[in-house]
């Protein structure tokens, strides 16, 4: 695993309250509880914030795994893989 | 001062009340982003307010009817490190017509200015609070028409009751980081309202006068600062007593 994509599950543990272990690139949003709706508001301002990007609308509804933030990511012309 | 180390997001800046708004936000020590249609306008704006209080200010002269536009303001603040603590949702249109000579694009026009505007800085700014992990508050200027009505009023009614039905709905959403409130003025001495008969209206006043910018700016101030810090989810009345 890459340090950018370390960063991303990093991101998501701590955005979600989650152990690292947990985060797999096929987590998918709504499958635990701790990955609601209000918790994906608090995710997307944390990958924001650690990414240093702004996301649309579109890209925060459709961010619904870590595979799909890294391709969202890849589209901001973050090096992640 | 009730607002230092606050950045105040005001739209509609140079109008009657977000003017205000603007001047006493500065004189408690907020920063400014001051947004409007009218480039010149702000900038006459931006002079006074720096002459007068040690506050930075930030213009942003865009067409709130345009989402792409709302999207630039945020993107170009994310990129200058800007993140506002406070969002007004001041700006406003009252386009008023008979329901039978109220057309299409005017309902479009009113909506996207008073009503779909309000929610997209309101996603956008809560956004950036969440972030830069702050608190943050968010004001949404109403008015007295949504709850009481008016005739040849229908559009901008519409449009306000949803603005006030929003900030319910987002002051639970946004807890407990974000509080939301909003501000129901009655007849107040604008640009907006100068076509408006103000005696008749003075006359089912209870205080009998008709309300001035400041007296919006001063229930704003409250409702931004620690005061209020356990307020959220209510419309307040600046009416005068106001029953139309």
């Amino acid at each position: 695993m890459d340090a950018m994509t370390q960063k991303l599950f990093d991101t998501f543990a701590k955005a979600l309250g989650v152990d690292a272990g947990r985060i797999t690139p096929e987590l998918g949003y709504n499958t635990i509880p701790e990955w609601d709706s209000v918790a994906h508001m608090v995710l997307i301002a944390q990958i924001e914030e650690a990414f240093d990007v702004m996301l649309d609308t579109d890209e925060i509804i459709d961010m619904s795994s870590p595979a799909k933030a890294i391709d969202i990511l890849k589209a901001h012309n973050i090096d992640i893989s | 001062m009730m607002l230092q180390n606050q950045t105040a997001l005001i739209t509609g800046a140079t109008g009657g009340i977000g003017a205000a708004i603007a001047k006493a936000f500065a004189a408690q020590g907020a920063d400014l982003i001051l947004c409007g249609r009218d480039s010149d306008a702000l900038q006459a704006l931006h002079v006074k307010i720096i002459s007068r209080y040690r506050v930075r200010t930030f213009l942003h002269a865009f067409d709130l009817s345009d989402p792409d536009a709302i999207k630039t303001l945020f993107t170009t603040l994310h990129q200058e490190k800007i993140t506002p603590d406070i969002l007004i949702n001041n700006a406003g249109i009252m386009d008023g017509a008979p329901l039978g000579m109220t057309t299409l694009p005017q309902i479009h026009n009113s909506l996207a200015i008073n009503t779909i505007a309000p929610l997209l800085m309101a996603q956008y700014a809560s956004r950036a609070m969440m972030r830069a992990k702050k608190t943050g508050c968010i004001i949404n200027i109403s008015s007295i028409i949504a709850s009481q009505g008016f005739e040849n009023q229908s559009l901008y009614a519409s449009s306000k009751a949803a603005i006030e039905g929003m900030t319910r709905a987002l002051s639970r959403e946004l807890a407990p980081a974000i509080r939301v409130n909003a501000i129901a003025p009655g007849f107040i001495a604008t640009k907006l309202t100068e076509n408006i008969d103000s005696e008749a209206i003075v006359a089912r006043t209870a205080l009998e006068r008709v309300g001035t910018p400041e007296d919006v700016a001063n229930a704003a101030l409250f409702l931004a600062s620690e005061m209020a810090s356990f307020i959220t989810g209510e419309i307040l009345e600046v009416s005068g007593g106001l029953r139309l």
